[in-house]
């Protein structure tokens, strides 16, 4: 068995209700874009969950791999003509060969340290592909055309919406099986050891280091593959994908819906991406209200929506 | 190329002064709540933007805008720590995404206020000097006397008043601070006030040299946030990263692209922290050894 049964049955009721979305979606206009889009912040949210969440390391930088791995997709499809998976599989290696270089050194820095380290790294990360117009297209960024998902026998374009919907979908199903088994291991035992109590940790004879160093490269393949998947759907990168911004997503994603949940971060995602599709056509500094959101979860509901919904249930 | 040498080593050092000052802020806040204060950049922002207003549209002069200024961060601050922060000081997590949070919320009100565009403050000293045969704007003359007065003062409260002292003993130990009946949540209040004002302070008087835009606190923060932790939370140790970082930038961009230098900077800030933080070095020594 690949999954839990109750891994199973969650992903039962996700597939009913993706099928759903297609159908509601000829009535809703966007619908179906913004659910693609949920799905690879999504991804892009459960990745990061894994270190703020599982093991409580704050990484300020994970923007550096969303735009890493967008720009390997991008790259060794426009210049070295490679099929979908292919390009997916080398913007993955090279997000995989930054986080073991950049992981090495940081994982070992404090808590704190560790938060600043991050950031100047991301900084460095911008300034180098605003830089680097030859390569990246600065910030007007590189544009490319999608190859087909060939499996062989057929071939899908990505073009129609309704096909980048579900292999976004696929994706985020497969994202989620690996990472919910992550978790249930004894690697994920360690992840929640490390969050409870490091200092125990070492003593116990486990090697403190190694768990971090694993869930930080872990979260940076999630983050580098959110960062192809939304190259693929805007058939673009910029330079901007290294910004901050895309760091401060993730923060916002897995707080408003619940760290160490996994689930919490795709529900946060939704969250944000109906709210930017509702309010940010009329109001554009609809980021304040994050800002009040922010504070307000830390505040009253520190466990996210769906940790304390889960606190509830337990409780009755 | 090289006749300009002098000139720019001479701006980052002014540059740094600077910096000095924003980054004492940081590192008072860091040192004494464990706050990694993202939202001080904004603060910055916020002060010049501030005294951008007090001097144009209330057409105050640059002083009284700047006093102006600093006093309202300072004391927006002190509010802000109580009402914000204070349950949750030493948790760096909690406080990290707490001021997140007020930096969203501070950028976007200052884009509402200021709006998007950019705009150079006017000096409140005009002129020129002649420096090494290159024209010196007297302003920026202005700027490091000020700047080093700030510092002294500065220095003078933190390591010669009672206040001071209890600062220092908080952000050494703040529950043995505590414990000697310091009364750490007035300190906390009168820190995140004092540090920023200072990040205020910096930012108004950066403007007339720098322009004033509702993101300037991005670079800035960066920057801050690695002299601090080059200088390993000391203040002493923070000005001194300030000095060795500003002026190799200023230097390394007459050779290279100003982004190439920066980031050259940042890379060899970054290698220092980590080799100082991980003890890279006595390990390598002990390995040797054994």
């Amino acid at each position: 068995m690949i999954c839990g049964k109750k891994t199973l049955l969650e992903i039962i009721v996700l597939i009913i209700l993706a099928l759903g979305i297609p159908i509601l979606g000829t009535s809703i206009g966007g619908l179906v874009s913004l659910m693609s889009t949920a799905l690879i912040y999504g991804v892009y949210a459960m990745g990061y969950d894994i270190l703020y969440g599982f093991t409580h390391q704050t990484s300020y930088g994970h923007s550096l791999y969303f735009g890493l791995g967008a720009y390997g997709f991008l790259i060794s499809v426009r210049s070295l003509n490679l099929g979908f998976f292919a390009a997916l599989l080398v913007g993955i290696i090279l997000v995989t060969i930054f986080a073991i270089a950049i992981g090495l050194f940081t994982v070992r820095l404090s808590e704190s340290y560790f938060v600043i380290t991050t950031i100047i790294l991301v900084w460095i990360g911008y300034y180098l592909a605003m830089n680097m117009v030859n390569i990246t297209g600065g910030d007007d960024g590189l544009s490319m055309t999608v190859p087909p998902i060939s499996l062989g026998f057929i071939e899908f374009s990505i073009y129609d919406p309704l096909v980048s919907y579900f292999t976004f979908f696929i994706f985020f199903v497969i994202s989620l099986v690996i990472l919910k088994r992550l978790v249930s291991s004894h690697l994920g035992k360690l992840f929640i050891a490390i969050r409870t109590n490091p200092n125990r940790v070492e003593f116990l004879g486990y090697n403190l280091f190694y768990g971090k160093f694993i869930a930080y490269v872990v979260s940076a393949i999630f983050t580098g593959l959110a960062g192809a998947l939304l190259a693929i759907t805007f058939r673009y990168a910029s330079a901007s994908y290294f910004a901050i911004n895309y760091s401060v997503l993730p923060i916002i994603f897995c707080v408003m819906g619940g760290a160490g949940t996994l689930w919490g971060g795709f529900l946060g995602a939704i969250i944000y991406l109906l709210f930017l599709y509702f309010v940010s056509a009329s109001w554009t500094n609809y980021l304040i209200i994050f800002g009040i959101i922010l504070i307000a979860i830390v505040k009253f509901a520190p466990k996210g929506i769906l940790g304390t919904l889960k606190k509830k249930i337990k409780v009755d | 190329m090289l006749e300009s040498l002098p000139f720019s080593f001479f701006n980052g050092l002014i540059w740094a002064l600077i910096i000095s000052i924003v980054a004492l802020g940081l590192s008072i806040i860091f040192g004494t709540m464990r706050v990694v204060n993202v939202a001080h950049g904004e603060l910055y922002a916020t002060g010049a933007i501030l005294g951008f207003i007090f001097a144009v549209d209330y057409n105050l002069n640059f002083w009284l805008s700047m006093a102006l200024a600093v006093a309202v961060v300072g004391v927006m601050c002190a509010i802000l720590e109580k009402i914000v922060y204070r349950e949750y000081e030493g948790k760096v997590r909690t406080t990290l995404i707490l001021s997140i949070g007020l930096a969203l919320i501070l950028q976007q009100v200052a884009l509402i206020i200021f709006g998007g565009e950019v705009a150079l403050m006017k000096a409140p000293v005009e002129g020129y000097i002649l420096l090494m045969g290159q024209a010196f704007p007297i302003y920026r003359l202005v700027a490091a006397a000020m700047s080093i007065c700030f510092l002294t003062a500065m220095w003078y409260f933190l390591f010669r008043t009672s206040v001071g002292l209890s600062i220092r003993a908080t952000m050494q130990d703040r529950d043995m601070a505590a414990g000697l009946g310091i009364n750490i949540d007035r300190i906390s209040m009168l820190t995140f006030g004092i540090g920023g004002a200072l990040a205020a302070l910096g930012g108004v008087i950066a403007s007339p040299i720098i322009s004033v835009h509702y993101l300037m606190g991005a670079d800035i923060l960066t920057i801050s946030f690695i002299v601090v932790i080059v200088g390993q939370l000391s203040l002493k140790g923070a000005i001194m990263a300030a000095f060795l970082f500003a002026p190799l930038e200023n230097v390394l961009a007459l050779f290279v692209q100003p982004i190439i230098a920066r980031v050259i900077s940042f890379v060899i800030m970054c290698i220092i922290v980590v080799i100082r933080q991980t003890n890279l070095v006595s390990r390598i020594r002990k390995e040797r050894i054994k």
